[in-house]
């Protein structure tokens, strides 16, 4: 995959905010995270294959101390970056209004589960490289991110997510 | 395949993180199961919709921001370079200056001798600090 610096930092920030829920402190995150990794010795070159797991990496440390540094580890994100909420009875949703009942739903998951889910399908990181960005093992990668997404699709479910979409089931 | 195990197995496919025996298992029970069939649907869906989401980027000013991070630690390390560097080599050359001139009186001597050995004690306290903090920097063993 090839991605410029530019769009590393950009992803992170991104990463950042889907972590902390919240665009200021994903900021201060990506500060902090930028200052780590320019000091740190061991970091793989820019242009490396690796850099961009390795740098988001150092986002996710970042991100999970502010988490902890605010008690917050365990709770669901704030609704800043939630969008409008909208009960609507019709069931054909349009993509802004998908987009934002996806948004709520994922912002109700932990902190944890968000990034698992986040680094997977929106980053499109592989199971082994989310291992090392979360410091976990792959095999607890796989069933963490398939308990999570089952999560939000239980969300879903209630905000008749997926109803009224013919996926061609048989 | 029984329908917990093919559950747990799903996520795995649709990540194309399957062995191709698995995959295989798998699509059979997705044929005969309807549930898994309609779990199936629903995360790919999910997952599809996940990808096209959107989060606010950095615009430029804030982009300079960050280099300016950058550019302002790297000042403080070349700064400390351009002291640490040229301080040492002349207090190694005032050092041996100094001793090697026999006119100077021993009180004189003793008190400058005393004065650099201050100054190699503070050096190496900081030094040792910072290698301490080095060390228990959890990012030091990131590996890839
Ligand atoms: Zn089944």
């Amino acid at each position: 995959m090839k991605t410029d610096g530019t769009q590393i930092i950009q992803g992170a920030l991104q990463l950042a905010m889907q972590i902390t829920g919240s665009r200021d402190e994903a900021w201060d995150v990506l500060q902090a995270a930028t200052v780590k990794s320019l000091e740190h010795r061991n970091a793989p070159a820019r242009d490396d294959q690796g850099y961009r797991a390795w740098f988001f990496r150092v986002v996710h440390n970042q991100a999970i101390d502010w988490l902890r540094s605010q008690k917050k580890f365990d709770r669901s994100a704030d609704a800043e970056l939630a969008g409008e909420s909208d009960d609507d009875p019709e069931q054909h949703f349009s993509l802004e209004q998908r987009k934002m009942l996806l948004h709520k739903a994922l912002n109700a998951l932990s902190p944890e589960q968000r990034e698992i889910v986040c680094l997977k399908d929106f980053h499109d990181f592989s199971y082994q490289e989310i291992a090392e960005i979360m410091d976990l093992d792959r095999a607890v990668v796989a069933t963490r991110l398939h308990r999570a997404r089952l999560a939000l699709r239980d969300r879903l479910i209630q905000q008749r997510f997926f109803t009224g979409e013919n996926d061609g089931v048989s | 395949m029984e329908c917990h195990d093919a559950s747990t197995l799903i996520s795995a496919y649709l990540d194309g993180e399957l062995t191709q025996a698995d995959a295989q298992r798998l699509r059979l029970h997705l044929e005969d199961c309807r549930d898994c069939a309609r779990t199936h649907q629903e995360l790919r869906l999910l997952k599809e919709q996940m990808g096209q989401l959107s989060y606010p980027n950095a615009d430029a000013e804030m982009l300079k921001l960050l280099e300016q991070d950058s550019v302002s630690l790297l000042g403080k390390w070349s700064g400390w370079l351009l002291l640490l560097i040229p301080g040492l080599v002349l207090a190694a050359y005032g050092l041996y200056e100094f001793y090697s001139e026999t006119g100077e009186p021993i009180l004189i001597k003793v008190l400058f001798g005393a004065f650099q050995l201050g100054m190699l004690v503070l050096f190496i306290t900081v030094l040792r600090q910072r290698l301490l903090t080095y060390k228990k920097d959890k990012y030091r063993n990131v590996k890839l």
